[in-house]
């Protein structure tokens, strides 16, 4: 079933519409991007790896010879590599050696959480210490990267997706006073959050229609009485209508700026395309099928306009569910821990306070294969996000080719220590733009005492989406620290 | 092993400390406030003024407190979420046109006087209280600018749109009169109707309260009370609730899923736990005692045979538990499933599940490796009780668990999957399930206690400061320290755990309806 664009554009909103091409809200589209709009999204996975595991290497098994190489040279098909599952898509990512979640070991303040620990999660994608009771509100008052990108760029959602449920800190995004927001753990929720039942992809033969004045009207009806009860309160309450009634302005479309000029014809998502995900979600046996779901959510509603931010976690830390993964049990550790093992405190913790002969080489295994397991679950999403063309490059580019894809881990340096040092990252997508694809990068002289903070990598993303006046992204009690500011310069086009 | 524990064991959550702002012993009442509409509390609205044709706009909860997810202070329409309010409203506004007769009450669709019948009759019903003419007609001047730009049915999606996306249909206002100066101020009667109806059957006024409201009547405190005992009767979705909230029950299906649960007997558990909620508290206006050992409960065949006890025939129908193993909600399957766990964190789980959650007592968790501290104290080859023991006097970890363990302990007989066992399969070992709990000696096992549980004044008091906090959509306090929680939990007290009583102890109260100028 098919409607007219005049239909499509009614039930999109002619303002998102335009939010979803526009580089940023306020600016009219004239022209023909030269690409598609760059989206972002964020992907977790825990447990933490050894950069020994997760590097590239030359063919003889050394390290890459300068911090700065093309992948095509280097390879993830050695015995111990955790990224094997990725060689095919060398040219697409970037592999960051050297970064380091820095902000959680200043301790700037008294009620911030300054240790190690399964805090992660919190910091990926603030730049901020969490607070010392880690339990939900993050505590540092400023949003998360996803919050305040979407906050920028418009478009009807934001997207925050798990392949499990989470609650209290086990999340990746917070809304603009700090709290978390939990993501959706079922892909049919996500979809649907994305596309309405109603929703029926474009006729691209039929003429479009501008709403935006229809459309401002019921906005400011609206709008106007938002700011008329906000003058009734004041304090918190009056805060909390100021957000409502700044998040409205964020989504109401400028005057005149219509569906004109717009690549929309190729979106092919109807609100009767619910993905079909079987009724394990939740199950740990159903991840790849979950994540494969839920990735192809995001793919379709990067392509539709409907969202430009997106979050993915790819599982927590707890529980210790790659129990079931056949490579995982295959690998003997049933052998070393029974039936019954768990995959973190059994091979992540052991694996490093075994000595050294057969069963810490049976460990090894084990641990290993459930990390290039995870890896398998980021090529899923890799493959999701390139398997569609953008309807709205002009060029014929996929989504992946639009899409700044920002893969971190929980732990670096050894895994087992829960250090926040050398964190495994890679960048995938968005080529061409601002970031640089195909490269492995080392930031830093790896085992020395300095330090890279994420927060650079925050910024640069910023920077990849258009948001080129954020100069820092994070805890503020570090934003007038030099190291902590700034783009990732190895990083940027 | 999850929870490991630091010293600070002995304070109560909420006497007072960090996120809990405002609470005042001598002066609980809240800060002129509005609170946003739950998702459940919008669905139900948009099926009051469209039928249940009409489609769910999918938008999200705030932040939960403490498990608690109705909380005025997270219920927010920001950036996150803006646009699923937009999107879901509009899909609300797309089937209003495409169904315009049905929708807009009138005979006469695609006729200005079909626009003046809506106007008359929905502002005022989306709103929940008196709507001006001035109000009124600024929908009409949207109604006409975009019938004349575009057609007729974008015209009227605009109107169901610009109603149900206004701060008068999305929060409920808890202001008093425009203008008042006092430094203390009462909420007006539709505000109070609005408040009563939402948070005792999370829905809108009934015409009943609305005419108590037009009447000027809802400031005295029986004329509440009365409408409280009458909307009792509507009140099971949101006692249920309640019980998932404040015992943390969100994590049955995840939990159902790592202990091998098939997912439909996880939904049987699910449905026993609200039906029993709902029987003993709103069918039976029952009490404390009697949700914590009833022998009896609602279940399908499938549960009633995985408890071994037999059923009538089929359907959802009520069973008689084995008194010797189960009684009240925590021995059914859903909790003790939601708080399981495969291998033997059951202890921990189960005990912090009860000492914090229900008995309300502030717990941080240690970042630490917990197995490996566990091998390191008592070896992997302990039994269950071996590792409480070693824990309670361990430095460090004996802090909360010396108080928690014990707790966990008398529900041993209950393996992570919910069902009986005499022994663990893992080992062989007897389970054992006496212990000593502080003020009532030797008890054994999970009925003894929830016994014990439905005298303890940690437990009950605990109760009331959640329930408080729940239907307030906020932190009022403990009641070892707040009045109107201090009185109510007297009143409970005294009524036998009646939990109508209860409810109408908080409704009667004059910080019920009064709120601070900030």
């Amino acid at each position: 079933m098919s409607i007219s664009r005049r239909d499509f554009a009614k039930l999109l909103g002619a303002g998102t519409l335009g939010a979803a091409l526009a580089p940023s809200f306020g600016r009219r589209v004239t022209a023909q991007p030269p690409m598609g709009p760059v989206r972002f999204l964020a992907i977790r996975t825990p447990h933490g790896v050894d950069r020994d595991w997760w590097v590239p290497k030359n063919g003889d098994g050394s390290d890459p010879r300068t911090a700065d190489e093309a992948l095509s040279g280097l390879t993830f098909d050695y015995d111990m590599a955790v990224l094997t599952p990725l060689m095919g898509w060398r040219d697409k990512i970037t592999i960051l050696d050297g970064l380091d979640t820095q902000c959680t070991k200043e301790n700037t303040r008294a009620g911030v959480y300054s240790n190690h620990g399964h805090n992660e999660q919190g910091t990926m994608l603030t730049g901020a210490q969490g607070p010392s009771d880690r339990e939900g509100n993050f505590g540092d008052g400023h949003p998360s990267l996803d919050f305040a990108l979407h906050a920028r760029l418009g478009a009807p959602v934001l997207l925050t997706s798990a392949v499990e449920g989470t609650g209290t800190w086990k999340c990746m995004s917070y809304d603009d006073a700090g709290r978390f927001r939990a993501p959706q753990a079922d892909p049919r929720v996500a979809f649907r959050a994305a596309f309405p039942e109603g929703f029926v992809p474009p006729d691209p033969t039929e003429p479009a229609v501008d709403y935006a004045n229809g459309e401002r009207r019921i906005f400011g009806y609206d709008q106007s009485a938002l700011e008329a009860l906000e003058g009734r309160l004041s304090g918190s309450e009056a805060d909390k209508i100021r957000a409502h009634i700044d998040a409205m302005a964020a989504l109401t479309p400028e005057a005149g700026m219509g569906p004109g000029g717009m690549f929309v014809g190729s979106c092919t998502t109807s609100g009767s395309d619910v993905p079909s995900v079987g009724p394990n979600v939740g199950d740990y046996t159903n991840v790849s099928t979950v994540t494969r779901a839920h990735a192809d959510v995001i793919t379709q509603a990067f392509a539709c306009g409907r969202a430009r931010c997106a979050t993915l976690q790819i599982l927590n830390d707890f529980p210790n569910y790659y129990t079931d993964i056949p490579s995982v049990r295959d690998s003997g550790v049933v052998g070393v821990f029974g039936d019954g093992y768990r995959f973190h405190e059994d091979l992540v913790h052991s694996y490093w306070n075994a000595s050294e002969g057969p069963t810490k080489d049976t460990i090894r295994r084990g641990y290993l294969a459930g990390l290039r397991w995870a890896a398998g679950n980021f090529a899923l999403v890799l493959e999701a996000l390139d398997s569609v063309v953008d309807p709205m490059d002009p060029n014929g580019g996929t989504i992946l080719d639009n899409t700044i894809v920002y893969w971190h881990n929980e732990f670096g340096h050894d895994g087992h220590d829960n250090q926040h040092t050398r964190h495994p990252v890679v960048i995938a997508g968005g080529g061409g733009r601002t970031l640089r694809l195909g490269r492995y990068l080392r930031l830093r002289d790896i085992d020395s005492s300095q330090r890279v903070p994420h927060n650079k990598l925050l910024v640069s993303i910023a920077h990849a989406l258009g948001q080129t006046d954020i100069d820092f992204f994070g805890d503020r009690d570090l934003s007038d620290r030099a190291e902590y500011r700034g783009p990732l310069e190895p990083l940027m086009v | 092993m999850a929870l490991a524990l630091a010293s600070g064991c002995e304070g109560i959550i909420g006497d007072g400390g960090r996120n809990e702002p405002g609470t005042d012993p001598m002066d609980p009442r809240f800060e002129a406030r509005v609170w946003r509409l739950s998702p459940p509390q919008i669905e139900a609205e948009v099926e009051r003024l469209f039928g249940p044709e009409a489609p769910t706009p999918n938008v999200p909860p705030g932040a939960a407190e403490y498990g608690l997810t109705n909380i005025a202070d997270t219920a927010l329409v920001d950036t996150g979420n803006a646009g699923l309010f937009v999107e879901g409203i509009r899909t609300v506004g797309d089937w209003a046109a495409a169904n315009g007769a049905t929708a807009a009450r009138c005979d006469s669709y695609g006729t200005p006087d079909c626009v003046d019948t809506f106007l008359g009759w929905f502002p005022e019903a989306a709103f929940r209280g008196p709507v001006s003419d001035a109000e009124r007609s600024e929908l009409r001047a949207v109604f006409d600018q975009n019938a004349a730009d575009y057609d007729y049915d974008y015209a009227f999606a605009s109107v169901v749109r610009a109603v149900l996306l206004s701060p008068r249909f999305l929060y409920r206002w808890e202001l008093g009169e425009p203008g008042a100066d006092d430094a203390i101020i009462e909420l007006d009667d539709y505000e109070i109707a609005n408040l009563m109806s939402f948070s005792i059957t999370d829905g809108a006024p009934d015409d009943e309260l609305l005419a108590a409201a037009a009447g000027g009547t809802l400031r005295d405190a029986d004329v509440r009370e009365a409408q409280a005992r009458r909307l009792m009767d509507r009140s099971d979705a949101v006692w249920q609730r309640f019980f998932w909230e404040w015992l943390e029950m969100a994590t049955l299906q995840a939990q159902g899923n790592e202990v091998g649960l098939p997912p439909a007997l996880v939904e049987q558990m699910e449905e026993e736990y609200q039906a029993f909620v709902s029987n003993v508290v709103v069918e039976r206006r029952g009490t404390l005692r009697e949700l914590l050992t009833s022998d009896q409960s609602w279940a399908r065949p499938e549960l009633a045979e995985f408890y071994g006890v037999s059923h009538p025939g089929d359907g959802l129908q009520p069973i008689t538990m084995d008194a010797s193993q189960r009684s009240g909600l925590l021995t059914q399957g859903a909790w003790l499933v939601a708080h399981g766990k495969d291998g033997r964190a059951n202890v921990v789980r189960r005990g912090m599940a009860v000492f914090r959650d229900a008995m309300c007592r502030n717990i941080t968790p240690l970042d630490i490796d917990l197995e490996a501290a566990l091998d390191e104290l008592v070896g992997p080859g302990a039994t269950v009780r071996e590792i409480v023991v070693a824990r309670g006097e361990d430095s460090t970890c004996g802090a909360c668990h010396r108080l928690a363990d014990p707790i966990g302990l008398a529900f041993e007989s209950f393996s992570g999957d919910g069902s009986w066992q005499t022994t663990y399969a893992a080992d062989g070992n007897p389970v054992e399930t006496h212990i000593t709990f502080p003020g009532a000696g030797e008890i054994d096992g999970a009925t003894d206690l929830s016994q014990i549980l439905a005298d303890d004044p940690a437990f009950r008091s605990c109760l009331v400061q959640r329930f408080a906090h729940f239907l307030m959509g906020g932190q009022v306090g403990s009641p070892e320290v707040v009045r109107w929680t201090g009185e109510a939990d007297q009143t409970f007290l005294e009524s036998g755990g009646n939990f109508e009583e209860l409810l109408v102890d908080l409704v009667r109260d004059p910080a019920f309806i009064e709120r601070r100028k900030p």
